[in-house]
């Protein structure tokens, strides 16, 4: 009883962000649903008794990659006029994705988690105490290829994005080395210097 | 003691429902209410003397006295400094984001205060005992860039937001090796609940066990709770006062109350983490028969006057050195620990503790 009431405040809460998140003329405003959204999110989670998963949500999504979004919406000032010409020129392929998204929504609707995807549902993962550790066994033993190729794929993203921003980087030669700074002492770079009266240091 | 005080609270509460006669349901939510409002009281009083207790040690490190005035060795100052900027006027800018400028410190204070949750001070006392206490810990932290962001975004300046700026990348830089320190600790423990991971050092405390990991991330919580030497963010000398310039009075107190709060949490996660939290130094006679919560307080102070103490006697790192610091130097150095730590854990084939 106590805990539909408590879905239902969460779950009318997030859609009402989420529809904020679009509607908000500042984009900065929208970041800020986003992350509040993220946080609803993260409750309906720990009521499903998946705390590893909100905790990831909030750790992974609110704290890096939104971040990130409020960082590039606070320092690239964008327009609201900018925004008016965007939404009529992406009206189209926005209405596409949202069909495509009603259809599969009704698909999981009708025909429930469990008949599309049975080994979602093995295992009680709900009835468990302790689901990390289960969660644990099924990374690290049946699904552990996955797991390394996810890794992988975002490693090699992170060295993209590394040689990326570090192309400029690498023929500006005013950059400092801390370990040169450091070796750096009194006797090899100061010298004093008796100067003889109208000839002045060569 | 303190599951003695908590089962007294909930016997009175009980007491009062029956003698009002209100329905038995509404018991847990009066006795998590107000054991949270103390557990905030304490917490802010804590704070509060932190306060006094930091402008002492600077005072013996610099040959001076320190407050020493108001009340017997100045140990009113702390309440006579709140009343102070309670009674100070309230500055908002006239081009900031209004909105988004009180809401900052507002979010800053709440998450300080929410880590309080998950930290056990002696065995069963506990406010929720999550499975997974330290990501929630992990989570908690990670949002504290959100307040200092929207204040240094909302105050329309640009200390102010090149402070921000600052702090949100050296919080979000040093916060990945503090995820890899953390899960060293937990590769030992086998288990993500705080109050476990105190249970597994009963016979070897994990600062000597994890040795260098325990001085890594002592320095990542001090860079986490953007202290000094790692204070950029309000770096006074390059740009006036960081995130908060504009701030004055009591929106001013919230900032200030949330830094200390998040110094007294990050020192009692060092604490549970690797200084065996509530268990005493040894488990002998005169040692064990001090009530295990007095164990939690001392070393968290021991980790405070440390954090202090720092302060006082070190110059303030310099942008790229901080950022290569975490970058260059921490994050290396600690996944190298914990693939060596992987590794010989699975040459000599160990269990963790609590499995």
């Amino acid at each position: 009883m106590l805990e539909t009431i408590i879905f239902y405040l969460f779950g009318t809460v997030l859609v009402l962000a989420s529809l904020g998140v679009v509607i908000a003329r500042n984009p900065v405003y929208a970041v800020l649903l986003l992350i509040f959204a993220f946080f609803n999110a993260a409750a309906i989670f720990v009521l499903l008794k998946a705390e590893f998963l909100a905790m990831v949500l909030i750790i992974v999504y609110v704290g890096a990659v939104a971040v990130l979004f409020l960082f590039v919406v606070m320092l690239i000032n964008l327009r609201t006029q900018e925004k008016r010409k965007l939404f009529t020129k992406y009206t189209v392929f926005a209405l596409v994705l949202l069909v495509i998204l009603g259809i599969e929504l009704f698909v999981f609707m009708f025909k429930g988690v469990a008949e599309i995807n049975p080994t979602v549902m093995d295992g009680n993962f709900a009835q468990l105490e302790d689901a990390v550790s289960y969660l644990g066994q099924l990374f690290f033993n049946n699904y552990y290829y996955l797991f390394l190729v996810a890794g992988l794929i975002l490693t090699v993203a992170m060295i993209g994005a590394v040689i990326i921003a570090s192309k400029e980087e690498i023929s500006n030669n005013q950059r400092q080395d801390v370990f040169l700074q450091n070796i750096r002492s009194r006797e090899n770079s100061v010298k004093a210097v008796q100067v003889e009266i109208e000839k002045g240091i060569k | 003691m303190l599951l003695y005080l908590s089962n007294l609270i909930q016997e009175i509460i009980a007491w009062l429902f029956a003698l009002v006669g209100l329905p038995e349901a509404g018991i847990p939510f009066v006795s998590v209410f107000i054991k949270a409002v103390l557990i905030i009281l304490v917490i802010m009083m804590c704070v509060a003397y932190l306060t006094w207790l930091e402008r002492k040690i600077h005072g013996l490190v610099a040959l001076r006295k320190g407050p020493n005035v108001v009340g017997p060795l100045g140990l009113l100052q702390p309440l006579f400094d709140g009343f102070k900027l309670l009674l100070k006027e309230m500055i908002i800018p006239a081009n900031a984001n209004k909105a988004v400028f009180v809401l900052a410190p507002v979010i800053t204070f709440l998450v300080a205060l929410l880590g309080w949750v998950i930290i056990p001070v002696e065995a069963g006392v506990v406010f929720a005992d999550l499975n997974v206490g330290v990501l929630y810990l992990l989570a908690t932290s990670s949002l504290a860039v959100y307040g200092i962001i929207m204040a240094g975004w909302a105050s329309n300046s640009q200390y102010a937001f090149l402070g921000a700026i600052r702090s949100s990348s050296q919080m979000i830089s040093y916060e990945i090796a503090m995820g890899v320190v953390i899960v060293c600790v937990v590769l030992l423990t086998g288990s993500l609940n705080m109050s476990k991971i105190v249970l597994a050092q009963q016979d070897l405390w994990y600062f000597i066990k994890l040795f260098p990991m325990a001085i890594l991330f002592f320095i990542i919580i001090v860079a986490e709770t953007n202290r000094h030497p790692f204070d950029l963010p309000e770096a006074e000398s390059d740009i006036v006062s960081g995130y908060h310039t504009e701030y004055s009075g009591f929106i001013f107190a919230l900032f200030f109350l949330a830094e200390y709060a998040n110094m007294i949490l990050m020192s009692s996660f060092f604490t549970i983490l690797f200084l065996g939290g509530w268990l005493p130094l040894f488990d002998v006679a005169p040692l064990n028969m001090i009530p295990s919560f007095f164990w939690f307080v001392l070393k968290v102070v021991v980790c405070l006057w440390l954090m202090i103490q720092l302060r006082s006697i070190l110059p303030r790192y310099r942008y790229d050195q901080l950022m290569r610091l975490g970058w260059k130097v921490f994050i290396p150095l600690s996944l190298l620990f914990f693939v060596c730590l992987a590794v010989f854990l699975k040459i000599i084939n160990y269990i963790p503790t609590s499995y």
